[in-house]
């Protein structure tokens, strides 16, 4: 039988062992969010991702893109890049042009070129130009996301802003 | 007086199973302390790698040779030159970079575009770091298509 003095003994070295597995469980779960966040992309490698990706995505060029004008089909003759195409559309539509007008020809083209280059994330693409004149494409935008954006000039000379944002889901 | 008993010296045998669960408890802590350091230190080599990765698309997102001086805009007539592998090389020597790699420039409009260099025999079971970039590839008469910058690094000497 174990005497009193050692009971005692035994009893702390419970508490301390209690106390040591608390401890060690912090450490290891921090050991494993260190190997999880290696593995992840960092924000600067998002945000440089982003960054290049709207610069790729401007400057591809579409043929024949299309959209209509009331009940009558528009067709951009020949090709612009996607950055024209985007400053157009901006025009078009603070010219009271629906941006329903403006499908799978015209906007279905560019999202085709932007989930090509997105790698796997998610994207939008929104454009504003003067006037509070904006549309987007792509679906709404999360609280966690990189962003880039450009200036352009617009046909009469106004600045337009393209900002793309990604984000993983 | 006896000096020891069953408690044998100074009680010794009743403070054993104590001094064992204290053992139990500091070894599992230090164990915890060591797989930290481990993760801490190969996390530290990872990004440090994958850095090194990074400045490699860096480099050939800006080459003048290959981009006609359009940063990101790669010449598909260019990339199509048998010299292109070996000034890709000559750039970008392993040696240097202190890994082994595998480059690929593709098209994503479907096109069959594909350059690739490779400068060694890929190990299987190693460690690899791949790191992409969004590009583009002209094609002729100013049309300009989506692309992919893809490098594949290994044998990472530090």
């Amino acid at each position: 039988m174990m005497d009193r003095r050692g009971q005692s003994a035994l009893f702390d070295a419970m508490a301390f062992l209690v106390i040591m597995l608390v401890a060690s469980t912090v450490v290891f779960a921090y050991a494993g969010a260190l190997r999880r966040d290696a593995e992840t992309s960092t924000t600067a490698g998002e945000m440089a991702h982003t960054q290049e990706m709207l610069v790729a995505l401007l400057r591809c060029t579409v043929a024949n893109a299309s959209y209509t004008d009331g009940a009558e089909p528009v067709v951009h003759s020949g090709e612009a890049s996607v950055e024209i195409l985007l400053l157009e559309e901006l025009a078009l539509v603070g010219g009271g042009l629906s941006n329903e007008s403006f499908g799978a020809g015209y906007n279905g083209r560019i999202a085709t070129i932007a989930a090509s280059l997105a790698e796997g994330r998610t994207w939008t693409l929104v454009c504003s130009g003067p006037g509070s004149v904006s549309f987007s494409v792509g679906p709404e935008l999360p609280e966690e996301r990189s962003a880039a954006s450009v200036q352009a000039a617009m046909g009469d000379g106004a600045r337009a802003g393209i900002t793309l944002y990604t984000w993983r889901e | 007086m006896p000096r020891w008993g069953r408690g044998g010296v100074g009680g010794f045998t009743e403070e054993l199973p104590a001094m064992l669960v204290v053992l139990v408890a500091v070894s599992l802590f230090v164990a915890s302390l060591a797989t930290a350091h481990s993760s801490f230190v190969e996390r530290e080599r990872w990004l440090d790698r994958r850095e090194s990765v990074s400045s490699v698309l860096g480099l050939l997102w800006s080459d003048q040779e290959l981009t006609e001086g359009h940063a990101g805009m790669y010449d598909a007539m260019t990339l199509a030159d048998e010299n292109s592998t070996s000034y890709v090389v000559s750039i970008l020597s392993p040696a240097v970079l202190g890994f082994q790699y595998r480059l690929e420039i593709t098209s994503l409009d479907g096109k069959d575009l594909n350059f690739t260099v490779e400068t060694g025999q890929r190990p299987t079971g190693k460690p690899t770091v791949v790191e992409s970039s969004p590009c583009n590839i002209l094609v002729g008469q100013g049309h300009v298509e989506p692309g992919l910058v893809r490098i594949t690094a290994w044998g990472f000497v530090r």
